[in-house]
């Protein structure tokens, strides 16, 4: 059978344009679309990936200096430990012979509105030298936690003053009373 | 309309004909492997969607996401740390000053020390007058001591001068600063919140020993500026100093593979990369600020290129045209059709 070539051609022609409206354009529009997606969830895979292996790396390089975050750790602890601070001014009270004649806590509240860090201030009365208060203040800077003196105030007791009166005492045989507001933090 | 063409088309046999005939036929066959391929490569690229999901599910696992918890637990905490460092102050440094100048006629029976005025107020006795003078001078010719106010001194009977004085220092004198922090031995994850800093050598300082003495450094390090200047339009990012992020969205057609960013920081911080060098913003790039007192802090800046914008008008004349066309062909292919129909009818008539 011979076919009738211009009206084979019309028809082509025809089916070309069903066949480019139909099944051609919409299978391009559907490539275009997946390799959209393809690149966007691959550049997703590789930023997620990358991050992640940082995060491992920086994981890493923590866990190999922990000993230098159990000392963060010590200097903002997660709780206040009010009873241990307690016992802590106590015992250097003690080492250094001081007498810590009242002890109470006068503040513990956040930082700022927005910090996370609570402040928690001592008033400290004590009874002793000068070289002592040294000696505490001293083992207070030295300690784990970051202490921090908020005001001191020192005054010679009667007993040296009325030596005073007379002829200075050596430093190191004056008693005083100090009256310390110490400054620490947690979370 | 003339379909005599069409008649001695068919009638008479041209080789053209034939040719376009074949052509449209390959066009034809060419379309059908066209929509194939794209079938097929569709369904390559949905399965590779399909991997990258469960390969993005495996990424961030729970082991993964407790080391990342636990790194910005620790970074907040190492940033809390270093800022409290920053800003200690020692009594013990007073203590130091006084013992260091006071002199051996002067005599204090009391002291108060207030930290936050940086003030001291000092009650004592002296010799004569010419050794309270003598003192006062000595104070006054230190630098760290801003003002002396004598408030008060009496000569008592044994001949000895009491006096009151009240001294404002300044603050530097309370200051500890820490050793200097480095960002570059310091991990450091950057997606929002960024940057951690332990000391230089990884050591937190606990001890006294750890704490250089010394003057009050900035530990400010913000990026309050961050801009892009292109073809002489000024592109600003928009800076979240809560997540350190810094977001700018460029027009579309820029190349985000070559761009300088004008930074502007906090006083006396430095930031690398350095502002006005050209970076690869096709990824989110990390700028590091270092503060005066070389504590550090990343941000992330990501560069988004807006969509080119869409001209309705020309999509919609292609659509008109091609609607057209097809109704032109359609029109033609049914007008051949029944021209052909009624010619055939014409001839079985006869």
């Amino acid at each position: 059978m011979e076919v009738d070539r211009p009206i084979a051609i019309a028809f082509s022609l025809f089916l070309t344009l069903i066949i480019v409206i139909f099944f051609v354009a919409p299978r391009y529009n559907d490539f275009k679309d997946s390799q959209l997606r393809l690149g966007k969830i691959e550049a997703e895979y590789n930023s997620k990936n990358d991050y992640y292996t940082k995060v491992d790396k920086a994981f890493r390089d923590l866990q190999a200096k922990s000993d230098a975050l159990t000392k963060v750790d010590n200097a903002l602890p997660e709780k206040p430990s009010i009873a241990d601070l307690i016992y802590f001014f106590q015992k250097k009270g003690e080492e250094n012979g001081l007498v810590v004649k009242d002890l109470f806590l006068s503040k513990f509240s956040a930082q700022t509105q927005d910090s996370k860090i609570k402040e928690i201030v001592f008033s400290l009365d004590l009874l002793g030298s000068y070289a002592s208060l040294k000696g505490f203040l001293s083992n207070l800077e030295s300690s784990a936690r970051i202490f921090e003196e908020n005001s001191i105030s020192l005054n010679l007791t009667l007993q040296g003053g009325a030596k005073a009166k007379s002829q200075p005492t050596p430093l190191e045989e004056q008693t005083y009373t100090f009256k310390l507001e110490v400054k620490t933090h947690s979370y | 309309m003339n379909f005599g063409i069409i008649y001695k088309l068919r009638d008479k046999r041209n080789w053209w004909v034939d040719v376009v005939f074949y052509f449209v036929i390959s066009l034809l066959v060419a379309l059908v492997i066209c929509a194939f391929i794209f079938s097929i490569k569709t369904s390559f690229q949905e399965k590779a969607i399909k991997d990258f999901n469960k390969k993005l599910a495996e990424v961030g696992n729970e082991q993964q996401k407790e080391a990342e918890k636990q790194v910005f637990t620790y970074q907040k905490k190492i940033n809390d740390f270093a800022q409290l460092l920053g800003n200690h102050k020692s009594a013990l440094n007073i203590f130091s000053f006084f013992e260091q100048y006071t002199l051996p006629n002067v005599w204090f029976s009391k002291f108060g020390m207030d930290e936050k005025q940086s003030e001291v107020m000092l009650s004592g006795e002296s010799e004569d007058m010419k050794s309270l003078s003598k003192q006062i001078s000595a104070f006054e010719a230190q630098d760290s001591v801003k003002k002396i106010d004598l408030l008060n001194s009496s000569v008592s009977s044994s001949g000895r001068v009491n006096f009151n004085l009240n001294l404002s220092l300044d603050p530097k004198l309370f200051a500890f600063v820490p050793k200097p922090l480095t960002p570059a031995e310091t991990p450091a994850v950057t997606e929002g919140p960024a940057t951690v800093t332990p000391s230089e050598n990884g050591e937190i300082p606990a001890e006294n020993g750890g704490q250089n003495q010394g003057a009050t450094k900035s530990n400010k390090k913000y990026i309050t500026s961050f801009d892009f200047s292109l073809d002489g339009q000024e592109i600003a990012g928009s800076i979240d100093q809560t997540k350190y992020t810094v977001l700018v969205e460029v027009p579309s057609g820029t190349d985000v593979g070559n761009l300088s960013p004008a930074i502007t920081l906090s006083p006396n911080a430095e930031v690398e990369p350095a502002s006005l060098v050209s970076q690869d913003f096709t990824k989110p790039v990390v700028y590091t600020v270092t503060a005066e007192d070389l504590s550090a802090q990343g941000y992330t800046v990501t560069v988004i290129v807006a969509e080119p914008p869409v001209v309705k008008s020309s999509s919609s004349k292609a659509g008109i045209i091609a609607a057209v066309i097809f109704i032109l062909i359609i029109a033609g292919g049914a007008a051949g059709v029944w021209f052909f129909w009624k010619k055939k009818k014409k001839e079985t008539e006869y």
